[in-house]
C-alpha cells in the first residue's frame, strides 16, 4: 500500500522527463538556429546606421539615467562600459560575427552564448527605443543557448560531406517546446490584452492600423470599407487565438502554418514593420517534426530533378 | 542537405546505455530548470492588474530580467494616432532670431523618418520615461553651445505629428488627419563661465 503513491510518483516524473526529453529531429533545431541567424542578423543591420544615435555617450538615451533607473535589476548590457562610437561599432561587429557562426554552427554554443549577450546588451541599453521583435529575439537567443545545436546542416558537415547519421539526429526536444511555449505565451497575451481594447471590439483596429505611419497605403478607402475591416480585425484575433494550438497538432500544422504565415506575409506587404512580420515567422519553425522536414526535403529534391530532365531534355 | 527518416514522435532522446546517478540528477535538475523556466515565461499571461501578479511578481520578476525572459505583448494592443510624425529642434538667439535643427544626438542631425526614433520620443512624454527626457535637453544643449554664428540662447523640442481623425470624420471628409504639434520646452542655453 506505501509503495503504490510511491510509484505513482515515480511513474509521473518519469513521464515528465519523457515529456521534455522526448525525441526531436535535430534538423529542426537546424532550421531554427538558421532562420534565427539570418533574422537577427537582419536586425542588426537595421539597427547599424543608428548605432551613434542609441548606444553611444553623446546618443540620445541617457547612460546615466539608464543605470540610476534600473538600478537594483539583474541588468547586464556590453553598452553600460563600451560608450564611443568604436567601442559600439566593435561590438556590432562582434555580435554580426557570432550570429553568422551561429548560422553556419560553427563553435555554436559558445555563438549562442554571445548572441544572447548582444541580445541582453541591446535591449537593456536602448530598452527606450526597443519593440515586441526585439524580445523576441533575446527570448529565443536563450533558447539556442540551452538547445541541442546538433550537427546537421553546418559548415563543418557541409565540407565534410555525406549525411549526418541516424543517432546524430535523435535529440532532446526540450528547447522546440521552450520556442513552441513562447509563440503560444506571445499570441495569448497579445490577444489578452487587445480583447478589451474598443477599437479592437467595434472591429475599427485595423482602420487606425492601415491610416497610420506603419501602413504603405493610408487611404480613407479604410476607413470606409467597415464590414471587411470589421471582419479582417477579428480574423486577426481568432488567428492569433488558434494558431499555436493548430501549430501543436499534426494533423493541423499546415493549416496553422497557412493562417499564420498569411497574416504575417500580408502585415509584411502592407506595412513598413518588416522585421516583425519576418521575426514573427521564425518561432513557427519549431514547431516542424522530421516529417515535415523529410517532406519538404522531397519535394525540395523532386522540383530540382524535374528542372534537370527539362534542361537535358 | 541530409534525409532521414528520424522517428522522433514517442521515442525518447538518445542517452548513454547506463544512466549513472550523476547523470540521473542531472536530468532530474533539468526537469526543474526547464519547468521554472516554463513557468516564468507563462507567468506574462497574468494581467498586471491581477492580486496574483502582485504576489508572484519578486518570485518570477528578476529572474525574467537576468535571462531576457521578461516580456510584454502589448504592442499594437491599442491603435497607432498618427499618420507622419516629425521632429525638430527651434532654436533663438538672442535677437530673436530662429534656427531649426535636426533632433539626432550626437551632431543635431534630422530626424531620419524610422520607426524606432518615433517610439523613443513619443515614449519619452510618458511618466515611465520622462526621466530621459531632461538628459536627452541637455545634449541638445550642449550641442547647441557648440554651433557657429550668435550664440543661441533658448530652444524647444518640437514634435509634429499628423493625427488621424476619428474615422466618421474620415468617412465624411476623405481627410484622414490633422496637425498636433508637442512642444518640449523652451529650454535656456546656459553659457559657460
Amino acid at each position: 500500500m506505501i509503495g503504490k503513491p510511491r510509484d505513482r510518483c515515480r511513474n509521473a516524473w518519469s513521464r515528465l522527463e519523457s515529456f521534455w526529453f522526448g525525441a526531436a529531429d535535430a534538423r529542426v533545431y537546424a532550421i531554427v538556429r538558421i532562420v534565427f541567424s539570418a533574422v537577427a542578423l537582419a536586425n542588426l543591420v537595421d539597427l547599424w546606421p543608428h548605432r551613434i544615435a542609441f548606444f553611444t555617450e553623446g546618443g540620445m538615451i541617457d547612460r546615466e539615467t539608464l543605470l540610476r533607473v534600473s538600478e537594483g535589476k539583474p541588468y547586464f548590457s556590453i553598452f553600460y562600459h563600451v560608450t564611443s562610437p568604436a567601442g559600439v561599432s566593435a561590438v556590432f561587429v562582434v555580435a554580426a560575427a557570432a550570429l553568422v557562426c551561429l548560422g553556419l554552427g560553427v563553435a555554436p554554443r559558445f555563438a549562442a552564448l554571445l548572441v544572447l549577450l548582444w541580445h541582453l546588451g541591446y535591449t537593456q541599453r536602448a530598452f527606450v527605443a526597443i519593440h515586441g521583435w526585439d524580445i523576441m529575439l533575446r527570448t529565443f537567443s536563450f533558447f539556442l543557448l540551452v538547445s541541442p545545436l546538433g550537427k546537421p546542416w553546418t559548415l563543418a558537415r557541409w565540407l565534410k560531406g555525406g549525411h549526418a547519421r541516424r543517432a546524430e539526429l535523435l535529440v532532446s526536444r526540450h528547447g522546440l517546446l521552450l520556442m513552441q511555449l513562447q509563440l503560444a505565451v506571445m499570441y495569448w497575451h497579445t490577444v489578452w490584452l487587445k480583447v478589451v481594447d474598443p477599437f479592437w471590439r467595434s472591429g475599427e483596429f485595423l482602420s487606425f492600423f492601415m491610416l497610420s505611419f506603419y501602413s504603405r497605403f493610408p487611404y480613407p478607402f479604410f476607413a470606409k470599407a467597415t464590414v471587411l475591416i470589421a471582419i479582417l480585425t477579428y480574423a486577426t484575433l481568432v488567428i492569433e487565438l488558434i494558431v499555436p494550438n493548430l501549430l501543436w497538432c499534426r494533423r493541423t500544422r499546415a493549416l496553422g502554418f497557412l493562417l499564420g504565415t498569411g497574416l504575417h506575409l500580408t502585415i509584411l506587404l502592407v506595412t513598413q514593420i518588416w522585421l516583425f512580420s519576418i521575426i514573427a515567422l521564425m518561432p513557427y519553425f519549431a514547431f516542424l517534426d522530421g516529417h515535415d522536414v523529410d517532406r519538404a526535403l522531397r519535394l525540395v529534391r523532386r522540383r530540382k530533378n524535374g528542372r534537370d530532365h527539362e534542361l537535358l531534355g | 542537405m541530409e534525409s532521414h527518416d528520424a522517428s522522433e514522435s514517442s521515442s525518447p532522446a538518445p542517452k548513454s546505455a547506463k544512466a549513472g546517478p550523476a547523470l540521473r540528477w542531472g536530468r532530474r535538475l533539468a526537469v526543474l530548470f526547464l519547468l521554472w523556466h516554463a513557468a516564468a515565461m507563462t507567468f506574462t499571461l497574468v494581467p498586471n492588474e491581477s492580486f496574483l501578479r502582485a504576489a508572484l511578481h519578486p518570485v518570477f520578476t528578476p529572474y525574467r530580467e537576468l535571462t531576457g525572459a521578461d516580456q510584454h505583448w502589448d504592442m499594437f494592443t491599442s491603435p497607432p494616432n498618427y499618420s507622419a510624425f516629425d521632429a525638430k529642434v527651434d532654436a533663438w538667439d538672442a535677437a530673436g532670431n530662429r534656427r531649426e535643427f535636426g533632433i539626432v544626438t550626437p551632431g543635431l542631425r534630422p530626424f531620419p523618418g524610422y520607426f524606432r526614433y518615433v517610439t523613443v520620443l513619443t515614449r519619452m512624454e510618458s511618466p515611465l520615461y520622462e526621466p530621459y527626457l531632461k538628459p536627452y535637453a541637455a545634449k541638445i544643449e550642449a550641442a547647441l553651445r557648440e554651433q557657429p554664428g550668435p550664440p543661441l540662447v533658448r530652444f524647444q523640442i518640437r514634435k509634429s505629428a499628423r493625427h488621424i481623425q476619428r474615422l466618421d470624420i474620415v468617412r465624411q471628409l476623405d481627410e484622414i488627419d490633422y496637425e498636433v504639434s508637442t512642444l518640449h520646452g523652451p529650454y535656456e542655453i546656459a553659457r559657460p563661465r
